[in-house]
């Protein structure tokens, strides 16, 4: 089948101007074409992304257990402690998940690794020598490592499934209490954790749904386009 | 109201017939009521009359007090229009008193009636002064008389009297220097009373100031700090009074009191000042409300005042408003979030919710504490001796009702110390350097850390040390300086947000001028005696004076140090020295440092430079010495020059010999330290020179006399002196040329290893020493002389460092054993064994046995203990011991003893022969005891050989005759033991006179045939244990049989072949068997066997079919029911001789064995009757006997 026939990209574009329309119908030409020449490479970034966020769990949740350490923060203390909007923190849990489309799934993962990024910087400049846990900035380093990795990984599965890189505004964040900054990287990390879950969920599923093939790909396409 | 009014009008008509009524005035016109305003005591009885003007009103009137009707049995007409009603026992009025009306339809009259008592007398008079200027006098009026009462004062002084009104206090002016008189007096409409007079000095005055006016209270200047401020008020005062005013501070919620404190002031009666007091709570004042009021108190001395001083009344509260009552919309943790605090004291945190929410938990860190409930939306915890925080602070924690939680990090930490040790230099005279300790850490990190300020006094140049390194354990800061020299005053100023501190001092750069190490130390020129080394300077120090110090160090472990004075230069400049006097061919180690002129600080020491100076001709001769064999093989030996004599490595030696009287010379060169040549029998000469790269040593000359005949010279005892010997010699020739001692230092290794020593002509004694002598080997040391032509033995000598004690016990041998004498040799111990010379011997014996006597236990080493024979002579081989035991063991040690101790001993046991007397007597005694102790008997026996026969072997046994039956003793005997006594088996024996012949053949026989093999059986039977005898021997007996019962049992087949039974009765606890024939064994073993027996012997008995019949009868235990023993077929017996048919035992015995008495004793053995038939006697004795065997 020729591309250039394909009456999918034309579909999908219909709603954008003629400049992005143009862009988009390349996307998905793109897409599509990626999608049969690339399907083992995208099969293999989706490995990667799945091995990256198992491993990102377990680093995620020892970082966490050190921060507090070094913190004086106690389970006591963030037992009851929940995630707020102030916080600019990405929110893991959804009512919606099994409703998303491989491309929402993809953005909402990209976005979420992007703010953690920037976030972990911060939580990294905050915190204070800890002669209890010394590790603890080698080991947000190399949190912030990982989510950077998932950032280059995921751009790079949008960019072979021919989806547009979303550009993220990260909010700043205003803690200017010492209490509230601490509260926050614990909150931070915490949901980091739980976002590398979700994301080994994630893209288990968008790898489930390369495998149930081309026709089911567009079905999220085109789901996508309708909502 | 009204009922209660009728009440107590009832109730006083009812008291009433003894009330004394008083009138009151007469109704005198119409219209009117006999009293307008009417005080009465309380209790009292009055009458009051109504006058209408109306006639006929009386009629109608009613009266009313107190607001109630009044009964009218209270009242009574008196006439048409006149009404008179009585007031009994009047209650107490209100102050305003009561209305009594009198009304009829057209006209009231009222009239007031205040009930109350009379004053008191007016008592407890204090007088109080508040300015010095006015006295009040108060006194206590008594019992409230509810009337008005009007006090008046007289003063007695001035007899002037006061009207004072209602009020119980008088103000007068203030008496000073005299006494105050006062009297009092009450009066009111009830009475008058008057006081004593009451007497005051100024001491019984009282000074109350005045309530201080407090201004205000506000939080700061932090928020544990709450500052009061109230008007001093001095003004109210005409003198400077001095004043303590007392701040009390409450929580206003509680109203908890939570501080007291005083403030002292001196007024300033001029003007009023506004005090100021800060106090300092332990608990953030947002945590909640604070209340405070004050009062003050005279503070002057008595000099001043010598009355009572009082507080003041407090003054009305002023309250501080904390969070917990503002409406505020956040919660929040007190204190706020990212205070520091200081460490070691007690804090309180709080934690106060938004208006509507609640506090539910507060925690502080990882303590566990309880809270405290300051208010309904307050909460705090308290914590003593608080803690220094970690690096990221303290958490307070607070959960509130609705769930959420809010915090606060708390810094705690301490107020820097005053940097201490502060100390200056410089070291390139450009900056000088600073180093402090800055004492106990603060706990406090990042922006809350201590910052360092380094503030130069002249020029108050300040420098911030923040980026101030630390050099473990101390600060350090730097601080230019221009021109190398002066004076600095510098400060260091420690801060951070809990305190300051700061430390100075005062810096001439000159003297804390501490120069870098010489920089590039190398060595320039070397020789053998001299290295020339240079450095240059780290810095430019052009033109500073500098000391240096040069450290050189040999490799033979000597250092030598040289001090320098040097001018410094410009980096690139170097200085140069040469160090003379080393040794050659020595490796040196030199090292630098510099000292400024003004001694404050070495340098640190400069790079090392390690030199080796030139190799030298070795300086000195070689040590030469030789031997001489008897075939003139001469071994020439020398010491290997020390590397400090030899200047370089020895690379060989050159030997050279000369014959005395001829020019002839032989070389040889060698690497060794010894040399072997063959000369002729003529004198020799032999020089030996050490050779190394730089040149030859000095010749060394020996010389080799010509050869000569042995001479035999004895050796004698060397004194050890532990390490070495002593030697003395004497001279021999007058022109000696010195003497030597020669020795081997491995005598007892074919390495003799020679050394030697040699001392010179005008010695005679010398002390050698070598590290190879060992105490307890045996050195010979020899001396030569020295003389033109050689060296000559002169003494030889022989002996030890220190003796030991040998290492070996001398091998003992016994030679001659007499009764009371051992002769013992012992062989000589080697010499390498003796290790010291030997001086005689010890002999050890102790006697371990004898004859007569156990073994006594000895230890191994028993002769530590025994006390030795010495025998002083070490030539000694042989020791007799004499004086010992005949036929004794003894045991017998030797050990040799030098200077040194014992040596070990090894035991020998001997024993000495017996006396042959001894022999004899011991055997011979015995012997003749044992004849004469024969003749005794058989003299005994001879004379009474009538009785005895009559005792124990009568012709006709008689058992009324006979003693051991007649003993009415036997049978109680018999029951009480189940093993009869042995008188008690003569029974038996009467039975075997009886068959005597029979046995005796039985037993011969049986002897013949077997040997008993088991005594015990045959003892059993002896002792009549065994009761019962078989009748028969059976033929079938097999190999089992035993031999004994055989032998002993009259009961052989071919002599005895009718079936006789004897049987004889024991006690109750014994129960006689028949044994079965096949099993005589078991029977005879166990002696008792139960019927059970008989039943197996059955099975194969099957001859006698007649007595099946019969055992059923015999349930497991059937005594004398044995088939062959109570056959009535039996025909064959011979007819009782005896009619002792009661005897329940021998129905076909002869005779009876058990007399009369024993049977009438047992009934159950008693018979019934004569002629009894057999079958009931069988059955009667199986029963019998059964019940016997229960009873045993």
């Amino acid at each position: 089948m020729h591309t250039n026939t394909h009456p999918l990209p034309h579909t999908l574009c219909r709603k954008y101007s003629q400049l992005e329309r143009q862009v988009c119908e390349m996307a998905a030409r793109s897409l599509l074409g990626a999608a049969r020449a690339h399907r083992s490479t995208l099969i293999e970034t989706l490995k990667s992304c799945i091995e990256l966020g198992r491993n990102l769990r377990p680093k995620a949740a020892e970082t966490v257990r050190i921060y507090d350490q070094c913190q004086g923060l106690t389970e006591k203390m963030t037992r009851g402690l929940a995630l707020s909007e102030v916080d600019g923190i990405p929110l893991a849990s959804t009512s919606r998940w099994a409703e998303l489309s491989d491309q929402e799934r993809l953005c909402e993962n990209f976005k979420a690794y992007k703010a953690f990024s920037v976030f972990l910087r911060l939580a990294l400049k905050n915190v204070p020598d800890c002669d209890a846990s010394s590790k603890l900035p080698d080991a947000l380093v190399d949190l912030c490592t990982k989510t950077e990795s998932f950032l280059v990984l995921i751009g790079q599965l949008l960019v072979t499934m021919g989806l547009p890189v979303p550009s993220v505004p990260v909010p700043p964040v205003d803690v200017p209490r010492d209490w509230d900054k601490k509260i926050w990287g614990h909150k931070l990390l915490r949901e980091l954790c739980n976002w590398s879950l979700r994301s080994v969920r994630d893209f288990n599923k968008l790898k489930t749904n390369l495998a149930a093939g081309r026709g089911g790909r567009r079905r999220d396409l085109r789901g996508a386009q309708m909502r | 109201m009204k009922l209660w009014v009728l009440f107590e009008f009832v109730l006083l008509a009812l008291l009433s017939p003894g009330c004394r009524l008083t009138n009151a005035q007469n109704a005198s016109r119409c219209g009117s009521i006999s009293v307008s305003n009417l005080v009465a005591n309380v209790g009292s009885n009055y009458n009051v009359t109504c006058s209408f003007c109306r006639a006929g009103a009386a009629d109608q009137v009613q009266w009313e007090y107190g607001g109630t009707l009044l009964p009218n049995s209270h009242y009574t007409k008196v006439n048409s229009n006149v009404s008179l009603v009585t007031l009994v026992n009047l209650r107490l009025t209100s102050r305003k008193g009561r209305n009594l009306t009198c009304m009829s339809e057209e006209e009231s009259y009222t009239a007031l009636i205040q009930t109350g008592y009379p004053p008191d007398v007016p008592r407890d008079v204090k007088c109080v002064t508040q300015n010095f200027v006015k006295l009040v006098c108060s006194w206590n009026p008594g019992r409230d008389t509810n009337i008005e009462t009007s006090y008046s004062s007289c003063q007695e002084s001035s007899n002037d009297c006061k009207q004072v009104g209602t009020a119980n206090f008088v103000e007068l002016d203030f008496f000073i220097f005299e006494a105050l008189i006062l009297r009092i007096s009450a009066v009111n409409h009830l009475g008058r009373k008057t006081s004593e007079s009451f007497r005051m000095e100024e001491s019984d005055f009282v000074f109350m100031p005045y309530t201080p006016e407090l201004l205000r209270v506000f939080k700061g200047p932090s928020d544990f700090q709450l500052t009061v401020e109230w008007n001093e008020g001095g003004a109210i005062y005409d003198l400077d009074l001095n004043i303590i005013f007392q701040i009390q501070v409450l929580q206003t919620y509680k109203m908890q009191e939570v501080w007291m404190g005083n403030y002292s002031s001196t007024l300033d009666f001029t003007r009023n000042r506004t005090l100021q007091l800060t106090w300092t709570s332990d608990m953030p004042l947002q945590c909640t409300s604070h209340s405070v009021r004050i009062r003050c108190i005279g503070n002057d001395s008595d000099f001043l005042f010598t009355g009572v001083r009082a507080w003041s009344d407090w003054s009305p509260l002023l309250t501080l408003d904390g969070q917990d009552v503002s409406n505020q919309t956040n919660s929040k943790v007190y204190p706020v979030d990212g205070t520091v605090l200081k460490a070691g004291s007690s804090l309180a945190f709080c934690c106060v919710a938004e208006e509507g929410n609640g506090v539910e938990e507060l925690s502080y860190g990882s303590l566990n504490l309880s809270t405290i409930a300051l208010s309904k939306r307050s909460q705090a915890v308290r914590v003593q001796n608080i803690s220094p925080s970690i690096q990221s602070g303290t958490n307070v924690v607070c959960v509130l009702s609705s769930g959420d939680y809010i915090g606060a990090v708390i810094y705690v930490g301490y107020p820097p110390d005053t940097p201490g040790n502060l100390s200056c230099e410089t070291r390139d005279l450009q900056t000088l350097n600073c180093t402090w300790d800055p004492g106990r850490l603060t706990g406090l990190t990042s922006q809350r850390s201590t910052i360092y300020i380094l503030i130069e006094g002249s020029s108050q140049n300040s420098l911030p040390c923040e980026e101030a390194t630390r050099i473990y354990p101390y600060y350090w800061c730097g601080f230019p300086i221009s021109n190398g020299s002066g004076i600095h005053n510098i400060t260091i100023n420690a801060k951070n947000p809990l305190g300051e501190a700061q430390s100075s001092t005062t810096v001439d750069v000159t003297r804390v001028f501490h120069p870098f190490a010489p920089h590039q130390l190398r060595q320039e020129v070397k020789t053998s005696e001299s290295v020339t080394v240079s450095w240059s300077d780290k810095v430019d120090y052009t033109g500073i004076g500098l000391l240096c110090e040069m450290v050189i160090s040999g490799d033979w472990g000597r250092t030598m140090s040289h001090n320098y004075s040097v001018t410094g230069g410009p980096t690139d400049a170097r200085h140069t020295v040469i160090l003379n006097n080393l040794r050659a061919n020595t490796g040196y180690s030199i090292r630098a440092r510099y000292l400024s002129q003004h001694f404050w600080k070495w340098s640190e020491w400069s790079n090392v430079l390690n030199v080796t100076t030139e190799q030298a001709a070795p300086s000195v001769s070689l040590d030469v010495w030789r031997t001489i064999m008897p075939d003139r093989t001469v071994t020439i030996y020398w010491k290997p020059l020390s590397a400090t004599d030899a200047n370089g490595p020895v690379l060989s030696y050159n030997i050279t010999w000369t014959k005395v009287g001829s020019d002839s010379k032989s070389t040889i060169a060698t690497s060794k330290t010894s040399a072997q040549i063959h000369l002729d029998r003529a004198g020799y000469v032999v020089t030996v020179v050490a050779q190394n790269s730089a040149g030859m040593s000095p010749p060394s000359k020996i010389r080799i006399p010509p050869q000569q005949d042995d001479e035999n010279l004895d050796s004698e005892k060397a004194s050890g002196t532990g390490d070495g010997f002593n030697v003395t010699w004497q001279r021999h020739q007058a022109q000696s040329c010195g003497y030597t001692v020669q020795w081997c230092n491995f005598p007892s290794s074919p390495v003799c290893n020679l050394d030697w020593q040699k001392f010179p002509s005008n010695s005679t004694r010398a002390t050698i020493k070598s590290d190879a002598f060992q105490t307890g080997v045996r050195y010979n040391l020899d001396v030569l002389e020295c003389r033109d032509d050689g060296d000559y033995l002169l003494k030889r000598q022989v002996g030890y460092t220190r003796e030991l004690a040998p290492s070996e016990a001398p091998k003992l041998d016994i030679k001659e054993t007499t009764e009371d004498s051992v002769k013992i040799e012992w062989n000589e111990i080697p010499v390498e064994k003796r290790r010291g010379f030997i001086e005689g011997f010890k002999v050890y014996y102790r006697k371990l046995y004898n004859d007569s006597a156990a073994i006594k236990p000895m230890g191994t080493h028993w002769w530590n203990t025994a006390k030795p024979k010495t025998i002083n002579n070490s030539d000694t081989r042989a020791f007799k011991i004499t004086g010992l035991e005949s036929g004794t063991t003894y045991s017998v040690a030797v050990s040799a003893y030098t200077g040194g101790g014992d040596s070990p001993r090894k035991a020998v046991t001997v024993t000495t022969p017996n006396s042959s007397i001894a022999l004899i007597l011991g055997i011979t005694l015995p012997l003749v005891g044992i004849i004469a102790l024969g003749v005794m008997l058989s003299i005994f026996c001879y004379r009474k050989q009538e009785w005895i026969k009559e005792t124990f072997y009568p012709e006709i046994p008689d058992p009324n005759n006979s003693k051991v039956l007649q003993d009415g003793n036997f049978l109680q005997g018999v029951n009480s033991c189940k093993t009869l006594e042995p008188k008690d088996c003569t029974p038996n024996k009467v039975q075997v006179v009886e068959e005597k012949q029979i046995i005796a053949e039985d037993v011969k026989e049986d002897k013949d045939e077997d040997v008993p093999e088991d005594a015990s059986d045959m003892e059993h039977l002896a002792e009549g244990v065994l009761s019962y005898s078989p009748q028969r021997a059976s033929t079938e007996t097999s190999g089992e049989t035993n031999p004994a019962f055989e032998a002993s049992l009259p009961s052989s087949p071919s002599v005895h072949p009718s079936e006789v039974t004897y049987t004889i009765l024991r006690g109750p606890g014994y129960h006689q068997q028949e044994a079965p024939e096949t099993e005589p064994e078991e029977i005879v073993k166990s002696g008792y066997q139960p019927q059970i027996h008989a039943a197996t012997n059955l099975a194969t008995d099957q001859e006698q079919p007649e007595v099946k019949e019969i055992t059923p009868h015999g349930d497991g235990y059937q005594p004398q029911m044995h088939h062959k023993s109570w056959s009535l077929d039996s025909g064959d017996f011979p007819p009782p001789e005896t009619e002792s048919i009661g005897s329940p035992t021998s129905i076909n015995s002869q005779a009876f064995l058990i007399p009369e008495k024993m049977l009438r004793e047992d009934d159950g053995l008693k018979p019934s009757g004569r002629g009894w038939p057999l079958s009931f006697f069988n059955s009667e004795m199986s029963s019998n006997s059964f019940g016997n065997s229960n009873n045993s």
